[in-house]
């Protein structure tokens, strides 16, 4: 089965690797706790930018010559800033790879945060976020987030026009002094490469880096129903709706897991067979669950036309708490098929395996390997799911609608 | 050097229906993919029927004379296959990703699915769901404009039929006349069935003839319009949108065209996401968040793609770079030749890596050309483009739009 190599550099960033015979490619993917969350008061979006002016420039190249050492490397690279964490991967053949940590990390410790590209930079962040209100499913995303989370965790990691307006490229350099540190950053490596060379060469890259800082921790979510609405003129009103669930250091995390699969595992979820197949309302339904620590959820969404909004919402919130009144063995043996079958599938992927290995070591220190995922979902029983749902109801709700017409949460 | 660290084994066979069935078998994939092509699109409706073969796809998982849409659902749930279908112009597929052990079953529930009940309460129902989906469709502007874009381009052409069909279309059609349509095209001559991953070919012949071999349907042909776009400029408002989205749009090489390899380089210069031209005039500089060229490959037609969304005041300025540099293809360097191959050299090795990408890979190009090309076959081919064969393409398919489709605020106009 896999194996798990794992090492710390002396200034604590932690490293993860696991090879993966059979595959040509290799995968990196650095996580940093840099996000939204920290983005100062009044310059909101500032993640975002230096995550984009991070990659605009870095050690001895500019911002043309940086992205033309990438690609002479042929990576499928990305990077991005969420609320909690910025994120930067790469794909590419493994014999590729020591050149690419190289590439990290001039970008990491020696962006050149270049004063001119700062107005292009911004001007791409406003543009992005006008495009946002032209994007009704994932406008409501948004908005649902500001709402259900506790302050500062419920930001638009987009920033705001306002605070993007703002920035100026001394606020910039100063975010990415205070922020970028060596303090729980950690790194995953998957596919075809040699743990060695990938050991000594991030030691060269980062092993002398000093700096520390307090990560912001995420505070619980609140304790009432709420609900709101936003008025636009759109052929299907967006639903968006979450409520409280268990995060991944939870003993129950895949109870919580195998439920939501019960309501949305791909075609055969409750949801997806009451709301649309039976009843035709929607094109698309759906339920995920988001176990991220501290602030763990599950999210409902449905997109449908104005009229048939408040049939919609009522067999949508009736099927999430019918669930606890019990479930069929099929049921549950669907929904773990479903998600072990996932999980296996998706392990064939380098570049899913490194975002897999890297998030494990983020959110419990540890990576869990394939068997013991497989196994915890195995040990799923309908006492376990029955129990749970008792215990973590369908509340409080956080309703969000965007269209035509605001909803009321179905008592 | 070899593309792919594991052997690479392809397969195939045909049933005495005609059906064909083509496999590559990965060493070492934990996975199988199987996957039913069928040639058939919204370029092969008549007006009446616009949209039925996406509207199909849907009823398709709706239930068979065995199983009803709920043990079709449930079937493949409970073996944790990933199963899915997608419609698209010309063409059609079902399938589904399965641990290896579960092979069989996929077949039975698959080819079952293959011969659908079309009910008629089942219809019902869906066609409410499809009316959903052309909601949804009709609140994303960049759709409006690629649906436009396409029919602007292929006037009086079926290939820039729009594949959802319309409101009125789709309300207006009957369960005959897809019972029609399924019976006129989804016959076992007109379907590749495609393997890939892990598998013993001996089986995969048996399984195909015990679930498909007893289909039966008529010779299917598609019909071929020639097409000589003229110039054409349209201009469209929508209410309640903040971005100005433009289509530019020239001929193409098609899916048989020698010319798609020096094609297809040529757009990663100019119009990749990352590194290209349009990247380095209009996204760096914060001109577009969104911008890129597409060289759209289809059967015995093609078309070159040019699109970006941006703030309704930099309209002009957008539009003038962009046919700047779809007016001067020949500019790049040798460097920038030699890494838009090495891209290329990394998306087929990730394309081997990957059951599924590997099933359309190698299912498309059977439907399409009955051929198989190696991973390795394929990168040569890349790797022979030059700067001759790519001014060669060019002279054959100039970038410079002739169809230009502008999507604005009703209130910026």
């Amino acid at each position: 089965m896999e194996k798990i190599l794992t090492h710390t550099l002396a200034n604590g960033i932690t490293i993860v690797g696991e090879p993966m015979p059979g595959v040509s490619s290799a995968a990196l993917s650095v996580l940093i706790p840099v996000g939204a969350a920290v983005d100062p008061e009044g310059f909101e979006g500032s993640a975002n930018i230096l995550a984009e002016m991070m990659h605009r420039g870095a050690g001895p190249y500019d911002n043309r010559a940086l992205s033309q050492e990438y690609e002479k490397l042929g990576t499928q690279a990305g990077h991005s800033a969420g609320v909690e964490l910025s994120s930067i991967s790469t794909t590419l053949l493994g014999e590729n790879l020591p050149r690419a940590i190289e590439l990290v990390g001039h970008t990491i410790r020696r962006p050149r945060l270049p004063e001119e590209e700062l107005e292009n930079v911004v001007q791409l962040a406003l543009q992005e976020l006008k495009s946002l209100e032209d994007e009704p499913s994932s406008k409501v995303m948004v908005e649902l987030s500001k709402d259900l989370y506790a302050p500062p965790f419920g930001k638009n990691s987009m920033g705001t026009v306002e605070g993007l307006q703002n920035i100026t490229i001394d606020s910039i350099r100063d975010f990415y002094q205070k922020q970028f540190v060596p303090t729980k950053l950690m790194i995953g490596v998957a596919g075809n490469f040699d743990w060695s060379q990938v050991i000594q060469s991030l030691e060269k890259e980062l092993g002398d880096w000093q700096g520390e800082k307090t990560l912001v921790q995420p505070k619980a979510l609140k304790k009432v129903d709420s609900s709101r609405h936003l008025h636009k003129e759109t052929s299907q009103l967006q639903i968006a709706l979450a409520y409280p669930s268990v995060a991944i250091d939870h003993p129950d995390y895949y109870v919580a897991r195998v439920g939501v699969g019960i309501l949305s595992g791909g075609m055969a979820g409750r949801l997806f067979i009451e709301v649309r197949e039976k009843r035709g309302l929607v094109y698309r339904v759906s339920a995920s669950h988001s176990g991220s620590i501290n602030r763990a959820a599950i999210f409902c969404y449905a997109g449908t036309t104005t009229e048939r909004a408040d049939e919609t919402l009522q067999v949508m919130v009736e099927e999430l708490r019918k669930l606890s009144k019990g479930v069929s063995k099929e049921e549950l043996q669907r929904s773990k098929a479903d998600l072990k079958s996932r999980i296996v599938l998706s392990s064939e992927s380098s570049s899913s395996r490194a975002g897999s290995i890297v998030s494990d070591i983020w959110n419990l220190g540890r990576v869990r390997t394939l068997d013991e995922i497989k196994q915890a979902i195995d040990n799923v029983t309908g006492d376990h799911l029955e129990r749970h749902l008792n215990e973590y109801t369908v509340s409080p709700i956080t309703l969000m609608t965007l269209g035509q017409k605001g909803l009321e949460i179905p008592q | 050097m070899s593309v792919t660290k594991s052997a690479l084994k392809f397969y195939n066979g045909k049933l005495s229906n005609g059906l064909t069935i083509v496999g590559e078998e990965r060493a070492g994939a934990v996975s199988t993919a199987i996957g039913f092509f069928v040639k058939t699109g919204s370029r092969d409706e008549s007006e009446e029927v616009a949209g039925v073969s996406h509207f199909l796809e849907h009823m398709m998982f709706k239930g068979t004379a065995q199983r009803s849409a709920l043990q079709i659902t449930y079937d493949l749930a409970a073996i944790g296959a990933q199963a899915n279908a997608f419609t698209s112009v010309e063409n059609t597929v079902y399938y589904a990703v399965v641990l290896p052990e579960y092979t069989e079953n996929a077949f039975d529930i698959l080819g079952d699915m293959m011969r659908p009940a079309l009910g008629q309460d089942d219809f019902d129902t869906e066609k409410k769901v499809i009316l959903e989906e052309i909601a949804l469709y009709q609140d994303r502007p960049s759709h409006i404009l690629f649906e436009e874009a396409m029919r602007q381009f292929y006037l009086g052409n079926k290939v820039g039929a729009s594949v959802l069909g319309t409101t009125q279309s789709i309300t207006a059609l009957s369960s005959e006349q897809m019972r029609e349509y399924f019976d006129r095209r989804y016959s076992p001559s007109n379907i590749v069935l495609t393997v890939t991953g892990a598998f013993e070919w001996d089986k995969i012949i048996e399984l195909a003839e015990k679930n498909c071999g007893h289909w039966t349907g008529p010779q299917v042909e598609r019909v071929y319009q020639a097409h000589t776009p003229a110039p054409k400029i349209a201009n469209l408002a929508k209410d309640g949108i903040n971005t100005t989205h433009l289509s530019l749009i020239a001929p193409g090489p098609s899916i048989q065209s020698d010319d798609r390899y020096s094609m297809q380089l040529l757009s990663s210069m100019i119009g990749d996401s990352s590194g290209s031209r349009i990247f380095w005039s209009l996204i760096d500089k914060g001109l577009c968040d969104n911008s890129y060229l597409d060289v759209e490959e289809m059967d015995q037609t093609g078309m070159i793609y040019a699109y970006a969304s941006c703030s309704p005041d930099k309209l002009d300025e957008v539009r003038s770079i962009l046919k700047q540099i779809l007016s001067s293809p020949m500019e790049f360097s040798d460097e920038d030749l030699e890494r838009a191959k090495t891209k290329v050299r990394t998306r087929l090795v990730l394309q081997g890596e990957s059951t599924m990408r590997r099933l359309t890979g190698v299912g498309m190009e059977w439907l399409y050309e009955g051929t198989y090309t190696t991973l390795e076959e394929e990168l040569a081919r890349y790797a022979s483009v030059n700067r001759s064969s790519i001014a060669d393409a060019v002279s054959r398919y100039p970038l410079f739009p002739l169809t230009e489709v502008v999507l604005s605020p009703a209130s910026a106009i």
